[in-house]
């Protein structure tokens, strides 16, 4: 494992922040009502996770160990609020729509999840290669679980304005998918389905070899 | 000590720095931003009142009259203008909602009917639900009204000055058709002065 690549890919599927590791729901559950929000969601994690990634791991032998935490956070907080302020300037549609979410980005566990097992102990080009990883993952959760709860809690689905279903719902809609509750059925099922396939992978893997 | 000395100075430069990286972003990006704003406010206001072509903020002259209990929930006075003479009231207010303030915004036209409606921020109503009452398909029904009377209702509307909520999201409908008819009252007493 001491390949970038396998850094990068290991965030994809295997070690999945939502699925594989279970780790940042906060914004999976809150943020997923409509795709457009899960995708930009997603945007900033990447650009977060990626550049704190690399910078906790290009100061790893500067940071003690006894203030790596609150270092941690301080570089996290920064590249947040970068990303913050970014979007304002530049998306101000999007940001309208994601609001408070962004600046909770600090607090996902996620983020200072890799930094404290990762990056912090590894090399530059790795670290880099395993934010860039893990945020794909995250957007990636993040798209399908919006996706679902879009399609049912409102029955269509819009790409980029483009209502794929037609005008109006396609059929009766089921509102809860669109509340807290539906995002706890959307993940559970999805989890669910995640884990099938990969044990089937494996069991399969497995029954060649021998 | 030395080392708690070290602990300290690295947390400091590291804090340092990234007070000078915001700083450079906050540089960067605040002309943008403020010019947003702006733009998005005054357009917002065109939208209401498309017969303005320009608008001058009032919330200060209108200043006694917002004291009054009524008008408790009114943020911002706008006076639409164009070819120099009053065409009519873009208001800003925000009433209780579900969750917290539905900011929204109602331009009424001088003689009293409300020319359109907009929320500009619903962001404690439950997100999926009462966050759809900024929907132009609700929006719409308000515009031609001249309230009172304004009442929502859960079916199709039947008479003169009903709108039908979002559904599964009555109150911060309420509260948007509430929003209409405080503006719609404190024109008619701007007007009158």
């Amino acid at each position: 494992m001491a390949h970038p690549g396998r850094d990068l890919l290991k965030g994809l599927i295997l070690e999945n922040p939502v699925f594989g590791l279970v780790l940042g729901l906060c914004p999976t559950l809150a943020v997923t009502t409509g795709l457009s929000e899960g995708f930009w969601m997603g945007v900033a994690v990447v650009f977060v996770l990626t550049l704190s990634n690399g910078l906790i791991s290009a100061l790893r032998r500067f940071i003690p160990d006894h203030v790596r935490i609150p270092a941690f956070i301080v570089i996290i907080a920064t590249f947040v609020t970068v990303a913050d302020l970014a979007l304002h300037a530049v998306l101000p549609g999007v940001y309208r729509v994601l609001g408070l979410f962004v600046p909770l980005i600090v607090v996902n566990c996620i983020i200072l999840g890799r930094a404290e097992a990762f990056a912090s102990k590894s090399p530059l080009r790795r670290s880099l290669a395993d934010g860039l990883g893990m945020g794909l993952g995250f957007m990636g959760a993040l798209i399908a679980i919006s996706a679902v709860r879009e399609l049912l809690g409102t029955g269509n689905l819009a790409v980029g304005g483009l209502r794929l279903l037609g005008e109006g719902p396609a059929f009766p809609p089921a509102l809860v998918m669109a509340l807290p509750p539906g995002a706890f059925f959307t993940i559970g099922a999805l989890l669910a389905l995640f884990r099938w396939a990969r044990g089937a992978a494996r069991g399969g893997v497995r029954r060649r070899r021998s | 000590m030395r080392d708690v000395l070290r602990l300290a100075g690295v947390l400091m430069l590291i804090s340092a720095l990234s007070g000078g990286a915001l700083f450079v972003a906050y540089r960067l990006t605040s002309p943008r931003i403020g010019a947003e704003t702006e733009a998005r406010k005054q357009e917002a206001l065109k939208q209401v009142l498309p017969a303005a072509s320009g608008f001058i903020d009032r919330t200060g002259d209108a200043r006694r009259l917002l004291t009054q209990p009524e008008f408790a929930d009114v943020r911002e006075v706008w006076e639409g203008r164009s070819l120099g003479t009053r065409v009519g009231w873009g208001i800003l207010v925000a009433p209780r909602g579900y969750g917290g303030p539905v900011v929204t915004l109602v331009g009424v036209e001088a003689g009293g009917r409300v020319a359109g409606v907009r929320v500009v921020s619903a962001s404690h109503e439950t997100p999926g639900l009462g966050t759809r009452v900024g929907e132009p398909a609700f929006l719409a029904q308000f515009r031609g009204l001249k309230p009172p009377p304004l009442v929502v209702v859960r079916s199709r509307p039947e008479q003169r000055g009903e709108v039908q909520a979002v559904t599964g999201a009555t109150v911060s409908s309420r509260a948007v058709a509430q929003a209409v008819l405080v503006a719609a009252g404190l024109a008619e007493r701007l007007g009158r002065q």
